[in-house]
């Protein structure tokens, strides 16, 4: 059954080696933009929560425990989709193009990132991730009128030392109320 | 006889009016030429009937809406395309009725529509509705020897089966339940439900005599999931990334088709590179699909060289989908409103390389496979399906092409690029395994020529990928999608409820259609020949169970010992090399 053809590719094949030796050889040929496993850049990643919100397979957990927040993907749950990526306001998450995944222990299959969390000086809860408030002030007080924004950044140092309850409670004391700022 | 579409819709109105008299309840549009007509219950016969015989139109499936205390909503969705190339636009017709929760019984259209069958049984034990007079109602998704009642809902029981009476009964042959009973020169032979060609499980009975084939029989549904129970629980957006696991070779087409249908729900626009990255990324999913299915196939009948060039090419294709999407065979690039990835300028170069070499390829296997004595001989002439045959199962795709039936979404109901690109329909006659072959190799041409058109407008046309989209859709919409898979048309049904998060979705693959044409194609065949026939129209379990996992089932304690697909397929290769 031998023809011709089957011959001219079996020469051919000889000059352009199609398979490489894996994991023996070189390693392997990954395009840019793969979508690979998921890492967390510990300095940008502000505890917000949006990827937990949109993850589809819902792979990302979020758990709250002595003044730290700490975010987890499940790399065996997560498909890769890329949508944290997408999401994320702080581009602290990205897809690497590792995908060398397999572990002896599945508890090492994840990802994680802990941010610490603000404590209420009034009830003494953890109520928002520390880094969270502090880019928020900083997107604030960049885009607002210079004449108000002086009132407003000494209005920020007492406010964000209370959880939203007891802000509502102390807004007296505080002298907190939006009007006075029309 | 020749209608417009416009004359098609009204002619269709007025002929249902004059028919049903009293029993009308009423019609409205919906969008991209989709009519939904309200009747009452007991002319559903009647309507299917009088469709088949004076519209000539094709049943594409049947699906059923829960309304809680109001009943069960059930709805027959047909199309025009038999009548091709008279319109312009297709036509996708809707026939719903209620039918009340105590007592959910309808007539079955299955003595008219065989393709029905499967459609009502799936949906007899998915939503507990008696389907009075189905030819064939033995259980779908559950084993044959389930109890009878399953949780509160009342499932019939199997039915003592007399073929030849039920056959008489019909006025034609139809795949029936085998068995050798008073005749001993007979015996049966199980396939599975092990698969393991395909890594599949489904179960064929063949009654053979001798080495002919006499009849078979098939039982799908070993690796129910519930996916699409469980695309009532999760919103839109995070719908995409379930059904694009629904089948691992056309992901992308069923995130489009899912995709097309919520577009339709809530009146989206694609923006035009959307449109055409859409429509690449699929064009190059069926060049993927098909050199894989050829690969496969060359494997089946022993010509293990051609499978590894088949599959060697096919690599460049995955090359090409990890340079664009970032992964190999899940792209996730759909959203709904477009895709979430852009074609940059400098890719377009290197996709126009490796799509070079594999047409180079695949004018190749075309010649190889016109000229080579091996594939001709196992093909010619072997599991032929004739265009009335493929007409009574309602075959799609591929399958119906080679068997002269010209039916391609993309031509009848032009979605995303494909009405401004030009390419042609890939026909035969034949409707024999070769003829499969043919049309399959050449439809990969015809899908290069597309993405070739597509790449060239994506590097004039700019602006942005995405269109802005709702967060909710509005209530009470609904909309029937319709997409060209790899294996055929591939059908999407939803119904919104005013929220984030769709009321129904419901789910017709082609594979769902195009597995029962095996039992027609088997018969009078020889048991050397069933793997390729049954190979031959790409059999995808995975779409018609609309599962990802494998549940693996003890046999051991069955009578009969199973064939497995390998050893079959061995017996095959064996055939070739006697040649």
């Amino acid at each position: 059954m031998v023809n011709l053809r089957v011959l001219v590719e079996a020469f051919k094949s000889l000059a352009r080696c199609v398979t490489i030796k894996y994991p023996f050889g070189p390693p392997a040929y990954t395009p840019e933009g793969m979508r690979g496993k998921p890492e967390f850049d510990m300095e940008k990643c502000v505890g917000c929560g949006g990827c937990f919100n949109c993850c589809p397979p819902e792979a990302i957990t979020i758990m709250e425990e002595d003044g730290k927040r700490r975010i987890e993907i499940n790399l065996g749950k997560c498909l890769y989709c890329a949508t944290c990526q997408e999401v994320c306001p702080e581009d602290a998450i990205t897809l690497t193009s590792k995908f060398e995944l397999a572990v002896y222990d599945l508890s090492q299959a994840k990802e994680t990132v802990e941010v610490s969390q603000v404590k209420c000086e009034n009830c003494g809860c953890y109520f928002a991730p520390e880094p969270q408030i502090s880019k928020v002030r900083d997107r604030v007080l960049s885009k607002i009128n210079p004449v108000q924004k002086e009132t407003i950044e000494k209005d920020f140092q007492v406010y964000s030392k209370y959880c939203p309850t007891c802000r509502k409670q102390l807004s007296f004391k505080l002298n907190y109320h939006p009007r006075k700022y029309y | 006889m020749s209608f417009s579409y416009e004359n098609l819709k009204e002619k269709i109105v007025s002929r249902l009016r004059e028919n049903l008299g009293e029993d009308y309840l009423g019609e409205y549009e919906g969008r991209e030429g989709r009519l939904y007509v309200n009747v009452r219950s007991g002319t559903i016969k009647l309507i299917a009937e009088m469709l088949k015989n004076e519209f000539d139109a094709r049943l594409v499936t049947i699906s059923v809406n829960d309304f809680g205390f109001k009943g069960f909503e059930v709805l027959y969705h047909y199309a025009f395309d038999y009548k091709d190339k008279v319109f312009t636009k297709n036509l996708t017709l809707t026939v719903k009725t209620l039918i009340p929760r105590e007592n959910p019984e309808i007539d079955s259209i299955t003595s008219i529509y065989y393709s029905a069958v499967y459609a009502e049984r799936e949906m007899s034990e998915l939503n507990g509705i008696t389907f009075k007079g189905l030819i064939d109602p033995r259980h779908f998704v559950l084993p044959y020897e389930w109890p009878h009642e399953v949780e509160g809902v009342e499932v019939k029981k199997i039915v003592d089966f007399a073929p030849e009476e039920q056959r008489k009964k019909v006025g034609k042959w139809i795949p029936l339940p085998v068995d050798i009973e008073g005749k001993p020169e007979l015996s049966i032979v199980p396939i599975g439900p092990f698969h393991p060609a395909f890594v599949e499980a489904w179960y064929y009975r063949l009654k053979v005599d001798g080495e002919k084939i006499i009849e078979a029989d098939l039982k799908t549904g070993f690796n129910h999931r519930g996916i699409m129970k469980l695309m009532e629980k999760r919103s839109y957006w995070r719908n995409i990334y379930i059904s694009e696991r629904v089948c691992g070779i056309c992901s992308h087409t069923h995130t489009s088709a899912y995709c097309r249908t919520v577009e339709m729900l809530g009146n989206i626009e694609l923006p035009d590179r959307g449109r055409y990255i859409r429509t690449f990324i699929k064009e190059l999913e069926r060049i993927h699909s098909h050199l894989l299915w050829a690969g496969v196939g060359m494997d089946l009948i022993g010509y293990k060289t051609a499978f590894m060039w088949f599959w060697r090419d096919r690599e460049h294709v995955l090359d090409i989908f990890e340079m664009v999407s970032g992964n190999r065979v899940l792209h996730a690039m759909n959203i709904i409103g477009g895709v979430r990835r852009d074609i940059t300028r400098d890719m377009i170069p290197k996709i126009e390389r490796k799509l070079d070499i594999v047409e180079r390829a695949a004018k190749n296997y075309v010649k190889m496979a016109t000229t080579e004595p091996l594939i001709r001989k196992r093909t010619v002439g072997v599991g032929v399906l004739t265009k009335d045959e493929a007409k009574e199962v309602g075959v799609v795709g591929p399958t119906a092409r080679a068997s002269d039936v010209g039916i391609d979404v993309r031509k009848d109901d032009p979605y995303l690029a494909y009405g401004e690109t030009s390419w042609d329909m890939v026909t035969r006659p034949d409707g024999d395994v070769y003829a499969k072959v043919i049309v399959r190799l050449l439809e990969v041409l015809q899908s290069i020529s597309i993405c070739r058109q597509c790449l060239d407008l994506l590097k004039t046309v700019g602006g942005p990928i995405q269109a802005e989209v709702p967060r909710e859709f509005p209530e009470g919409e609904e909309a029937i999608g319709r997409v060209e898979a790899p294996r055929g048309e591939l059908a999407y049904y939803i119904r919104s409820n005013g929220t984030h998060i769709p009321d129904r979705v419901r789910i017709r693959t082609p594979s769902f259609l195009n597995n029962p044409s095996t039992l027609y194609m088997l018969r009078n065949q020889t048991i050397a020949d069933a793997p390729i026939i049954i190979a031959s129209v790409d059999p995808c379990i995975a779409c018609t169970d609309r599962s990802i996992k494998i549940v693996l089932e003890d046999v051991k304690e069955k009578k009969v010992k199973p064939v497995s697909f390998s050893m079959l397929a061995e017996k095959s290769r064996l055939k070739s090399r006697r040649m």
